[in-house]
């Protein structure tokens, strides 16, 4: 208890906590940090636009659209990973794997069955990392590694390492039919960015996947179940590595044991593209969708331009080295 | 001579010094004093070399130096021991000591050499014994606060900057360190030393100057200071009472009652607490005391032993069970423990709320979250416990080390129903958030609820507490209440085996 014989300067004070306090006064920087890669994007369309007439016709969107979805699935999932400071290495081993499995069971039952097969392979991998890092205790990045080289394994085994074709034509149509100039796989592509974007913003589970992030002493003893909160993450991650290994069986109507090699890293630069932070606490399912979509155009774009592809990865690490030190740069700016 | 001479410096469009003059004999020892965010780490960093002035010059000597980068500042002999260790916990004490100035032979680092140079540094500043070839990981955190002002004078400094030196160490490990310092100033070397314990300041400085809002206020010989000129000058008002006046006294109803509990820490510990009182717990770093903050809230599990609560016996297994009956806990370390450094202040406040299972502001089975109720929610807090902040949604590795400590506070004050445990609460906070603390903390005590009040600041639980334990290796060995309760009464239970 003091006595103020300042008394104004009390008075100040009590003036500024009278007035609500506002929740507004960032929403204009976000908007900036999302719209700076947004605005790259735009950037890029223009330049390829320019430089190719083919760039911006609608087969060619169509095109982009497609090529993008499959790496936006799974950049879902690994947003919500990375936001709690993990990393998902698994999730190639799982595209490779579920396509396959559900390649293999497409030939002789229902779609659906081979369908739920598929996605069953995703759960049971993402519930294998989450007991991993949770229980065993191991780094996800350790644990990851070492079931995306089992699940390779697993997927060579049941293929004896050969292409698995003859996809029935009615999912092979679902791959590569569309409605406009929206690809099927791409509109499974969005519901799932939209629906997760959502649980991510709008629910406690998105808040605790946030809180685990940033601090995980802290959350768990404000009372959360931080282990559970982590295995579902991964249960997430799982998932969707399996939808995406299942829309891209779809997509290219055949399933390759090694199809799924490199996506893991693909929807890693994706996340941080869009501001995910590798240690946790930040990242949005929209930033990753529109790191995916910048990842995607540069790669067609360059493509038209005949550039060789060998020059094309060269440019994607580039890419994401001046992302990610514009998003430093912006950082030590910031606050 | 130091002098700095009307010292600016802006962050954006915070002016965290506006034109400080600040002159330092050499062989003193120079207190700095201020409330945080009054500018004096702002000061020490400019002097560092680690932030460069808007304006003004830093005098040494007599000539103008150039503070353009630490390796700049080290060569005119002004090294740091900064507040946060800045050691590598893998290597040995040696190699921290001489790192980045190494002894070579060749494209091969001297052993010898390098031993021979820390040994004789030891030797010199008078320090006692340490085990310089373990990886300084494995030592206590006093010896690598030592170490890490041997790899300060290893630089061969003719100005010392110790900034929150005793912050993270223990009573007695306190004095050697001041027994160092003394030593140091003997020695010729000029010390400037920030510490937010007055009657430290008054123990070791030979002038103090007192920094509010990026202006000087105070700069005066210690002989002729006392602590409230200090104070006064720090927060520009005049403190009356620091430690607030309880209202009612506390009940004698039972709440929470152990019986011989023991963890790995706490052996055989009977304690009962009250209704309406605050419980001091003290004791030396180590002794248990933040074993039985952690045992009751529910954080470490009792390994034998009983624990009633209103004469029931009750098992915490988890944190979640202590929240669930009422029984919160605010944890010693706020940046380990505390908060989530990017997220909000608003996140960061309905944080526990949100993890409870009937928690009001959230939908049913899909579990949204309601956000008006939330922000409603976070607002009232924010209010209650006077957290400074022009926006809920400022990430809180933003704010001060006092609102941060508040935020911490804040997501449990609404939290608890029955019993408040706070551990250690004051650590590295200013005096005016000290105080909105105590505040709040008496309004509970005096609602009704227990208030567990773990400190290693015995004046505080002398100021605080109603009634007051000691902790010797992890036996209660003393209690203390009314008359009786003085620090010399606390320090010698400390010491009793």
């Amino acid at each position: 208890m003091f006595s103020n014989t300042a008394t104004q300067d009390s008075s100040l004070e009590e003036s500024d906590l009278d007035k609500k306090i506002s929740l507004k006064s960032s929403k204009w920087k976000d908007l900036f940090n999302s719209s700076l890669v947004a605005s790259a994007l735009v950037l890029l369309i223009i330049v390829f636009s320019l430089a190719s007439p083919y760039f911006l016709s609608s087969n060619n969107a169509y095109h982009i659209i497609q090529q993008v979805a499959v790496v936006a699935v799974l950049a879902v999932g690994q947003t919500y990973v990375i936001i709690t400071a993990g990393i998902d290495l698994s999730q190639g081993a799982v595209v490779g794997l579920s396509g396959v499995v559900g390649a293999l069971l497409m030939q002789h039952n229902s779609i659906e069955v081979a369908i739920a097969a598929g996605l069953a392979v995703g759960l049971v991998v993402g519930a294998l990392n989450g007991f991993l890092i949770t229980i065993a205790k191991l780094p996800p990045f350790i644990a990851t590694l070492a079931t995306l080289s089992i699940g390779g394994g697993v997927a060579l085994i049941l293929t004896n390492g050969q292409p698995v074709f003859n996809i029935p034509s009615s999912f092979v149509n679902f791959g590569s039919g569309g409605i406009g100039i929206f690809p099927y796989i791409a509109i499974v592509m969005l519901a799932l960015a939209v629906l997760f974007q959502v649980v991510l913003s709008y629910t406690r589970f998105g808040r605790f996947t946030y809180a685990v992030g940033s601090n995980i002493v802290a959350a768990r003893l404000s009372g959360l179940k931080v282990g559970r909160q982590l295995f579902f993450v991964y249960l997430i991650s799982g998932f969707m590595s399996a939808v995406g290994g299942l829309l891209l069986t779809g997509y290219v109507a055949s399933a390759l044991p090694s199809a799924g090699s490199n996506y893991e890293l693909e929807s890693i630069a994706a996340v941080v593209i869009g501001g995910g932070s590798l240690f946790g606490g930040e990242g949005t399912v929209w930033g990753s969708i529109v790191g995916a979509l910048l990842l995607a155009t540069l790669s067609n774009g360059t493509q038209l331009l005949g550039i060789s592809t060998y020059v094309q990865v060269i440019l994607l690490g580039l890419v994401v080295i001046l992302a990610v030190y514009f998003d430093n740069f912006r950082r030590r700016k910031g606050v | 001579m130091l002098k700095l001479e009307d010292i600016t410096k802006s962050f954006g469009a915070t002016q965290a010094l506006k034109g400080v003059t600040l002159e330092v004999d050499s062989g003193t020892i120079q207190a700095i004093a201020g409330e945080n965010g009054s500018g004096k780490s702002t000061l020490m960093k400019v002097l560092a070399g680690v932030h460069q002035p808007d304006s003004g010059r830093v005098i040494l000597d007599g000539k103008q130096v150039e503070l353009s980068s630490p390796i700049i500042a080290n060569q005119h002999g002004i090294a740091t021991v900064f507040q946060e260790l800045s050691l590598f916990p893998h290597l040995s004490g040696y190699a921290n000591i001489m790192i980045g100035r190494e002894k070579t032979k060749g494209p091969f680092l001297d052993k010898t050499a390098i031993r021979r140079k820390s040994d004789s540094i030891m030797a010199q500043a008078g320090f006692p014994k340490l085990n310089l070839s373990l990886p300084i990981g494995s030592l206590p955190t006093a010896s690598q606060q030592l170490i890490e002002i041997l790899k300060c004078l290893a630089k061969d400094p003719q100005v010392m900057i110790l900034d929150e030196p005793t912050a993270a160490i223990r009573q007695e490990e306190v004095s050697q360190l001041f027994e160092i310092m003394l030593n140091l100033k003997s020695k010729g070397i000029t010390i400037l030393f920030i510490s937010h314990h007055l009657e430290e300041v008054f123990e070791v400085a030979d002038q103090v100057a007192v920094l509010r809002d990026g202006e000087q206020v105070l700069s005066e010989k210690i002989q002729n200071l006392d602590e409230a000129k200090i104070v006064n000058a720090m927060l520009g008002r005049r403190l009356d009472q620091f430690y607030p006046k309880r209202k009612k006294t506390s009940g004698n109803q039972v709440l929470l009652e152990l019986r011989s509990a023991c963890t790995d820490e706490l052996d055989g510990v009977d304690l009962k607490i009250y209704q309406g009182e605050i419980l001091g717990v003290g004791g030396v770093v180590g002794s248990g005391q933040s074993s039985l903050a952690e045992l009751i809230a529910g954080v470490l599990p009792l390994k034998s032993g009983q624990m009633f609560l209103h004469n029931n016996p009750v098992r915490f297994r988890h944190v979640q069970d202590a929240i669930a009956k009422g029984v919160v806990y605010i944890p010693e370390d706020r940046r380990l423990e505390g908060f989530l450094p990017n997220l909000s202040i608003k996140t960061n406040l309905s944080l526990p709320i949100i993890a409870k299972k009937d928690c009001p502001f959230l939908t049913k089975v899909v579990k949204f979250i309601k956000r008006n109720k939330e922000e409603n929610y976070a607002q009232e807090i924010v209010k209650r416990l006077r957290i400074k902040t022009s926006t809920l949604k400022a990430p809180v590795a933003s704010l001060s080390g006092g609102t941060q400590q508040k935020v911490v506070v804040g997501k449990w004050i609404q939290m608890a129903g029955i019993c408040l445990v706070l551990n250690d609460p004051t650590k590295g906070i200013d005096v005016g958030s000290k105080a909105d603390l105590f505040e709040s903390i008496n309004e509970l005590a005096d609602l009704g609820m227990s208030i567990v009040f773990v400190s290693s600041h015995n004046p505080e639980l002398l100021g605080m507490c109603d009634r007051i334990v000691v902790l010797s290796r992890g036996k209660i060995v003393s209690e203390l209440q009314g008359e009786q309760a003085t620090e010399e009464a606390i320090i010698s239970a400390m010491a009793l085996k």
